[in-house]
């Protein structure tokens, strides 16, 4: 039986900074986030495991994406209506123009 | 000045006293702290500062507060995670690093120090810190 050098290593990961400018993160990218932090596919899973593990990746994707889309779209909805009912009218149209 | 990406030497000694605790819910309060790249830190950072911290709209001086994720074992190495990452929303913001650090008693011990490669700039929009994926290789604090 072997034993190793009993050596002990700390180390710090990575972290990714994102930035906009004059707007915030898209749809796309929060679902992207949201979608990585609840599945990760190993790059040496075996192929057809990988294969259905990608495509089910995929399709939550698209179902994150598009709840995140309507969640902004109704988030737009009640700030239009709180601007209006302040009497802001030209505010509440500049969100509608941004779309609804 | 410059920003190096490292563990800090204070951190490990202090894990040995029991003084940080990761744990959900109950553990301590972790905080991250943006930097400009005037800021000197490195290993030998042992507390939280307000020397060349970023000032900037949106943010505020000593950052903001992490979710702790409870430790686990993977294999031989022992990892931690904070979820969900940070936004510093409608920010106008230029940072070169960051520092983790404990609040627990109002101590602010640093734990690890984030260097970013090259200035990050946000204007009028967000900035956000996305943490490496919780695992074994990837995690933001590892213990192998």
């Amino acid at each position: 039986m072997s034993i190793g050098n009993g050596m002990v290593g700390m180390s710090v990961g990575p972290v990714t900074v994102t930035t906009t400018s004059d707007g915030g993160h898209t749809p796309e990218f929060w679902a992207e986030r949201v979608v990585s932090g609840l599945i990760s596919i190993s790059d040496t899973a075996p192929p057809e495991i990988r294969g259905q593990a990608l495509a089910y990746r995929e399709a939550m994707h698209q179902t994150v994406l598009a709840g995140m889309r309507r969640a902004c779209l109704s988030d737009r909805t009640t700030v239009i209506a709180a601007l209006r009912k302040a009497g802001l009218e030209d505010a509440a149209n500049l969100v509608w123009k941004m779309g609804t | 000045m410059a920003i190096t990406q490292a563990v800090c030497n204070s951190f490990k000694s202090e894990l040995m006293q029991a003084m940080h605790n990761f744990t959900t819910s109950t553990g301590h309060a972790f905080k991250i702290a943006l930097y400009t790249s005037a800021a000197a830190l490195d290993a030998s950072t042992t507390v939280y500062s307000t020397s060349s911290e970023v000032i900037g709209t949106g943010y505020t001086a000593g950052g903001t507060g992490l979710t702790n994720v409870t430790p686990v074992l993977s294999g031989s190495t022992a990892y931690t995670d904070f979820n969900p990452d940070i936004t510093w929303g409608t920010s106008t913001i230029t940072a070169r690093g960051a520092l983790i650090y404990n609040t627990n008693a109002a101590a602010n011990k640093a734990v690890v120090v984030l260097d970013f490669g090259s200035d990050k700039i946000s204007s009028a929009g967000d900035f956000t810190v996305t943490f490496p994926a919780p695992a074994a290789g990837t995690a933001i604090i590892r213990i192998a």
